[in-house]
């Protein structure tokens, strides 16, 4: 094994791994928000990327605006999901299970609507970050361009994340919300706009992560689907459902064991890889591994 | 005055089971049935676990799977009679629940979907890659036929056959709901420590659940196997999991009925949806998951148990204890 | 004079907190024992510990002279420790006879098989389990609440049921953790009552309480906890008038 190829799977691992961790993300957001766990969280990966490539592709935006406008139509459906399910179901009388099943279903519903409007077959992702084949050369090692693209939106997105958390008045807000609801309302702060807040956050940063992942696994169902969505579970379950970097940290240790498995094994058991990493954190270390990147708050 | 509306009601109902193949149109309505009265079976046991002991799965399809292919390879592999291959089915499909349960009795609820997730998937991929055993994706084929003699059992007669064994297992989940078992069950649900104070060990408890709900879904994979004649990996996939999880959900988690309206509604409302909407297939898959996200989102409680209140009420009965039957002769309060 | 519990040298630390510090203790069987101390000096933790709600980082509790530190707590419940919670702990899903056959459940032999084929046996079992259950809320005044459930009753009346519920176990050892707490006077009176009922009962009893009125007319002797430390033992009216005690609670005369 050169030392190159081992540079490039560490490098693709990390990349790849990093897009889980965001995935990961929503799934923390929200359990930290609300107590839930949104088996839809995979959905906004695969609405972003759709509705990327019909604002790009179809509609010949340019690449600023496709972005935007699917961010921002991704960040109404996280409040419409606070509002037309989340809400609906807390007043009348559903708990944790509930939302569960109802989510299940909103997951089922839009691979079924993406199915119905653009058909089952995958489309190629339109060649923003440049084409499928070319390369940046960094020293011996060269990088598909795609990979370093994803790398620097992954790496400006959380560092973004962590001066939001860390550094301003949301992040607090969101802080303390998340370890004590009715403390936080004590304090003035508005514990209602924090949880849209959260919602919109967590869709917002799976649907990029979406696109993100999109130049890799084209814009198809499998981004809105089971095999994806594990690995954002995995990532967030590593992170103890608690840290947001734990989360990310999460999902870059995934990737690297996937990528590195892959030498080993046949690619087709790749999404075994991230089953055996969930039982085997759910069994030894149910509290997760990456549970303290946020202590000392 | 009152008892007797409740006793008709109740014999009209049970009339109506016995004789719902003369009112069926055709075979295809008749079969279709016949899946729904598994998956009441199905359903009822995932009331049973997360209703009554309060334990996630969303892994069920796994068991359903042991049940039906262990069922099939007894009597085509070995040749055993199907009552045989039936009870292999289920024993094991029991066995490997009380197995699942044992390192996850610690792990709550968000953790413990996620393990049964794991585990569902993992037998999904043992069906599809062990094909010396299971045939693969290709699928199992001549399993054998229920029949009496040589006279093949016709959807009527499987009708029957099923329905006796779904009254058998809602019988069992009573019987287990009204005793100290279930009393148990909901104790640990409630209030673990508690629970544990009590004196109960809720470790066992929890796995007893996990162990007698996989046994219900083995029973209904079994069943399956054996009227269909042929198994492959395609319904034992996650979908058929949530599917039973929503049924049990839409059904009904605090009642007994739950698996009952959530087994016939989700089994007969894709159905008549697919054979009413024209065009595209998957059109009646989104108004299906629609549906259900609708019913759950106004009525989280579910329709069984809605169902049966409006009904209590309508023979005025004040609705039972959790695990006593109406004790005799005494007060209600 | 016979004790049914001895701890020796009990410590529990909690990462840096040391919640209970080499606690030497006894309850002498068919008295009343009582442990006080200010708020937050580890008198939960201790009652926890011997639950078996968590093991002790080290020491012993010998139990009728058995070990019982490493047991859970189902298995100590079994053995004989019953016990209430700080916080009313009741099963709300249940109703209040329900409630007190939950550890009744312990005297029904019956197996699955029995249940499944719902034989005779469980049925007399059922029925004897029932009746006996019904004797014990007579005796707590809670008889015609049987079929209530918890949520709808008054607070005096929801402890009396958590002690039922404790009682139902038949035990050789009743913990009550802080059981006239939150009382107004009249449920404060009831509570009494019922300590009265157990003791002429010849309960064993271990009593948390934080209110020395209580105190003064329930135990035949006390121990005072004070930052996880024993830091005196004794008839109450040597207790009320130690010096190192009245600095303790200083302050928190009720």
């Amino acid at each position: 094994m050169l030392f190159n190829d081992l540079l490039q799977n560490i490098i693709g691992g990390v990349t790849v791994g990093s897009t889980y961790g965001l995935i990961g993300l929503g799934v923390v957001f929200l359990w930290q928000s609300i107590n839930r766990i949104n088996f839809a969280n995979i959905s906004s990966a695969m609405l972003a990327a759709y509705l990327f490539y019909t604002f790009y592709t179809q509609l010949h935006f340019g690449f600023f605006p496709s972005f935007i406008c699917s961010i921002l139509i991704i960040a109404i459906y996280g409040m419409l999901l606070r509002y037309l399910v989340y809400e609906p179901i807390t007043r009348h009388g559903g708990d944790k299970l509930e939302f569960v099943v109802a989510t299940l279903m909103l997951c089922i519903l839009w691979l079924s609507v993406i199915n119905a409007t653009f058909g089952g077959l995958p489309k190629p992702f339109p060649p923003v970050f440049g084409e499928a084949t070319s390369f940046v050369q960094l020293g011996p090692i060269s990088i598909p361009s795609v990979y370093f693209w994803i790398f620097l939106v992954v790496l400006l997105l959380i560092l973004g994340l962590y001066f939001l958390l860390r550094k301003t008045f949301i992040g607090k807000m969101l802080r303390a919300t998340a370890q004590n609801k009715e403390a936080a309302a004590l304090m003035g702060i508005n514990v209602n706009l924090t949880t849209s807040i959260a919602f919109m956050m967590a869709t917002t940063i799976v649907g990029i992560a979406g696109i993100l992942l999109a130049p890799i696994y084209f814009v198809s169902l499998e981004l809105g689907g089971g095999s994806i969505g594990v690995k954002g579970f995995a990532s967030a379950v590593m992170g103890g459902l608690i840290d947001p970097f734990g989360a990310i940290l999460g999902g870059i240790t995934i990737g690297l064991i996937e990528n590195f498995s892959t030498l080993f094994i046949s690619s087709a058991y790749k999404d075994i890889i991230s089953f055996m990493i969930l039982v085997a954190v759910l069994l030894w270390k149910p509290r997760g591994i990456f549970n303290w990147t946020t202590k000392g708050d | 005055m009152r008892q007797t509306l409740k006793r008709i009601v109740y014999f009209l109902f049970f009339a109506f089971l016995l004789c719902m193949p003369l009112l069926s149109k055709n075979d295809y309505d008749l079969f279709v049935t016949n899946r729904a009265l598994l998956n009441v079976i199905l359903a009822s046991g995932l009331v049973f676990l997360t209703g009554f002991a309060g334990q996630i799965s969303l892994g069920q399809a796994g068991f359903s799977a042991i049940g039906a292919y262990t069922s099939a390879l007894v009597t085509v592999k070995l040749g055993l009679p199907i009552p045989v291959g039936i009870l292999a089915g289920v024993a094991l499909s029991a066995l490997v629940g009380l197995l699942v349960a044992i390192p996850s009795f610690k792990l709550k609820a968000f953790f413990l979907s996620l393990m049964t997730i794991a585990f569902g998937q993992i037998i999904w991929l043992l069906l599809v890659n062990l094909t010396k055993l299971t045939g693969g994706s290709q699928g199992l084929f001549n399993i054998p036929l229920m029949k009496i003699g040589n006279n093949l059992f016709s959807n009527t007669m499987y009708y029957y056959v099923f329905l006796a064994f779904a009254l058998l297992s809602l019988v069992l989940i009573n019987r287990i709901k009204y005793s100290h078992i279930g009393r148990k069950m909901f104790a640990v649900n409630d209030d673990e420590i508690a629970a544990e104070a009590c004196g109960i060990n809720s470790k066992n408890t929890k796995i007893l659940a996990f162990g007698i709900s996989a046994a219900l879904a083995g029973l209904s994979g079994s069943l399956y196997a054996h009227m269909l004649g042929f198994l492959t990996p395609e319904p034992f996939v996650f979908f058929e999991s949530g599917n039973a999880v929503a049924m049990a959900v839409v059904g009904g988690l605090r009642h007994m009925s739950g698996g009952v309206v959530g087994g016939v509604l989700l089994t007969w409302l894709p159905e008549l949806l697919r054979l009413n909407i024209r065009g595209f297939e998957n059109y009646y898959l989104i108004v299906n998951s629609s549906i259900v996200l609708l019913i759950i989102i106004f009525l989280p409680k579910g329709l069984g148990a809605s169902l049966f209140n409006g009904l209590s009420r309508l023979w005025g009965e004040n609705p039972r204890a959790m695990t006593l039957r109406n004790p005799k002769g005494k007060e209600k309060a | 004079m016979s004790y049914i519990l001895e701890t020796k040298a009990l410590t529990k630390k909690f990462g840096g907190i040391v919640a209970n510090n080499g606690i030497d203790l006894l309850i002498a069987e068919g008295k009343t024992t009582g442990l006080i101390g200010p708020n937050g000096s580890g008198k939960t933790t201790f009652i926890n510990q011997v639950s078996g709600i968590f093991p002790p980082t080290s020491g012993s509790i010998k139990f009728k002279g058995t070990e019982i530190s490493r047991k859970p707590a189902c298995k100590v419940a079994s053995m004989g420790i019953a016990r209430t919670f700080q916080r009313i702990q009741l099963f709300d899903r249940l109703n209040v006879l329900e409630n007190v056959l939950v550890p009744r459940g312990k005297f029904i032999s019956s197996s699955l098989f029995d249940v499944a084929f719902g034989t005779k046996k469980l049925r007399h079992e059922e029925d004897q389990q029932y009746e006996k259950s019904m004797e014990l809320l007579r005796l707590l005044g809670l008889e015609s609440d049987a079929m209530t459930y918890p949520s709808k009753l008054p607070y005096g009346k929801r402890r009396a049921l958590e002690i039922a519920r404790a009682l139902a176990l038949e035990p050789s050892l009743l913990l009550l953790d802080e059981p006239a707490a939150g009382m107004t006077k009249e449920e404060f009176v009831e509570v009494l009552r019922i300590m009265d009922i157990l003791k002429e009962k010849k309960i064993t009893m271990l009593l948390v309480e934080h209110t020395m009125e209580f105190i003064r007319k329930a135990v035949d002797w006390v121990y005072v906890l004070n930052f996880g430390e024993v830091i005196a033992q004794g008839p109450f009216e040597e207790i009320e008038k130690n010096k190192a005690v009245i600095t303790a609670y200083l302050g928190d005369e009720e």
